[in-house]
């Protein structure tokens, strides 16, 4: 029998008002992914609009047991982000069937780059994290920026919740080294800085 | 940090956005159950129908040929040329390549076998017919086929400067798809849709072109074989 999430997450490929619910329930969690990683409000329309296309496109591939709906969607925001800075900007519109930027007014402008604007420091934070393996990389962004559990994270990369942990022990260390260097933190105002804190959830 | 983000109230690119993703999804399931049942019905729902049925000489998978060409001439315009029912995922990342959206599927209607959808030999059903768009029962015809008069191709969502998005015939043993260079096609709410109909190996199959503008299927014409 499948798993009520999966059912669930499989509908917004088919009820209109299932996906709205999913999207009510995600948009602010793949805003927040987006803003982190990416300084410009229309590239950041377009991705949502990516990331949740893709998301109705493949509801039926979703597995409850890898991991939580939330988690799934963040991996697909993951793999948009990536393509985006492999591709331009003209040929992922023209492979879009729905581009976001045509639904940006003036107010959602000043209120993406108001968010852009605060995640400054997560942006910078990325900088250390592209020294760190892949499979480091992503465990640190789950948990330490995404929000996810070390559970949750653990399911999304296939390893168990120990495993995970340990290599957040030797990530957190790794990080506190290299955010220490003046040079990573020079274009940092003085008041923004703050310690980089990975708390570990159970 | 790690604080899962509560819920926040829509704002207008929000909900902007939303209602297309709804769209979307209504056009899928259409899309869906017009590829389960098709039928003269379903054609007449369309937003412009051109029906027209010939004999589809465009080959199954297996030669060593190229299954399809594309030719991109100088002032915009695009021909696409299909020698076989192959390869459509390289037809698609070839189409996006020139700025056009497609979905190409040439895989057989599963679980329903062999399906005709249309088999016209009737000359006059090769005339253009145009249907006022969200207005599907208006004028239908005996055969469900809706039409209306004449000048109303300019507020067709299919239409632009008065002409369809493409030009689709077959051409000795292959079938060509020529897309001008100020075809609705080439704008980001439209999409272009090459399906075949009926399992092809078993010689009953038809090549049907759809494309869809801003929420309206546009249907040229299902090609059978007989």
């Amino acid at each position: 029998m499948k798993h009520p999430q999966e059912n669930g997450v499989a509908r917004i490929a088919t009820d209109p008002d299932a996906l709205e619910a999913f999207y009510v329930e995600h948009a602010p969690d793949v805003r927040a992914f987006l803003v982190r990683r990416v300084a410009d409000p229309h590239l950041v329309a377009d991705l949502t609009a990516d990331i949740f296309l893709a998301a109705i496109d493949h509801a039926d591939r979703y597995r409850a047991e890898h991991g939580t709906p939330v988690a799934w969607l963040m991996g697909i925001a993951r793999n948009k982000v990536a393509d985006s800075r492999r591709r331009t900007s003209r040929r992922l519109r023209a492979e879009s069937r729905v581009i976001g930027r045509r639904f940006l007014d003036d107010d959602a402008i000043n209120r993406i780059e108001e968010r852009i604007e605060v995640e400054r420091y997560s942006r910078i934070l990325y900088a250390a994290l592209d020294s760190l393996p892949k499979r480091d990389r992503r465990l640190v962004e789950m948990v330490g920026v995404d929000g996810l559990s070390v559970v949750e994270a653990a399911g999304e990369l296939g390893v168990k919740p120990g495993t995970a942990r340990v290599r957040l022990h030797r990530i957190r260390a790794l990080l506190r080294t290299a955010l220490g260097e003046p040079s990573l933190l020079a274009s940092i105002d003085e008041e923004t800085r703050s310690p980089v804190e990975l708390e570990v959830r159970p | 940090m790690n604080v899962r983000h509560t819920r926040e109230p829509l704002d207008s690119f929000d909900v902007a956005l939303l209602s297309e993703l709804r769209r979307e999804v209504a056009r899928r399931q259409s899309s869906a159950t017009h590829r389960r049942r098709p039928n003269r019905r379903t054609l007449a729902l369309a937003g412009v129908a051109g029906t027209t049925a010939v004999a589809l000489g465009v080959g199954m998978s297996g030669s060593t040929a190229a299954a399809y060409e594309l030719r991109s001439s100088g002032n915009g315009d695009i021909k696409i040329t299909i020698h076989r029912l192959d390869d459509a995922a390289g037809l698609e990342d070839e189409l996006a390549a020139n700025g056009i959206k497609a979905h190409v599927d040439y895989r057989p209607v599963s679980g329903t076998g062999p399906q005709v959808v249309e088999d016209q030999a009737d000359d006059s059903a090769k005339a253009p017919l145009i249907v006022k768009p969200g207005d599907p029962g208006a004028g239908a015809d005996k055969n469900g086929t809706n039409t209306v008069e004449e000048g109303n191709a300019a507020s067709s969502p299919c239409f632009e400067k008065g002409a369809p998005a493409l030009d689709a015939h077959p051409q000795g043993d292959s079938y060509v798809i020529s897309i001008r260079k100020d075809s609705v096609l080439h704008r980001s709410d439209s999409a272009l849709e090459v399906t075949t109909r009926g399992d092809v190996k078993k010689g009953a199959a038809g090549l049907t072109v759809n494309y869809t503008v801003d929420g309206a299927l546009c249907q040229l014409g299902t090609f059978t074989s007989r």
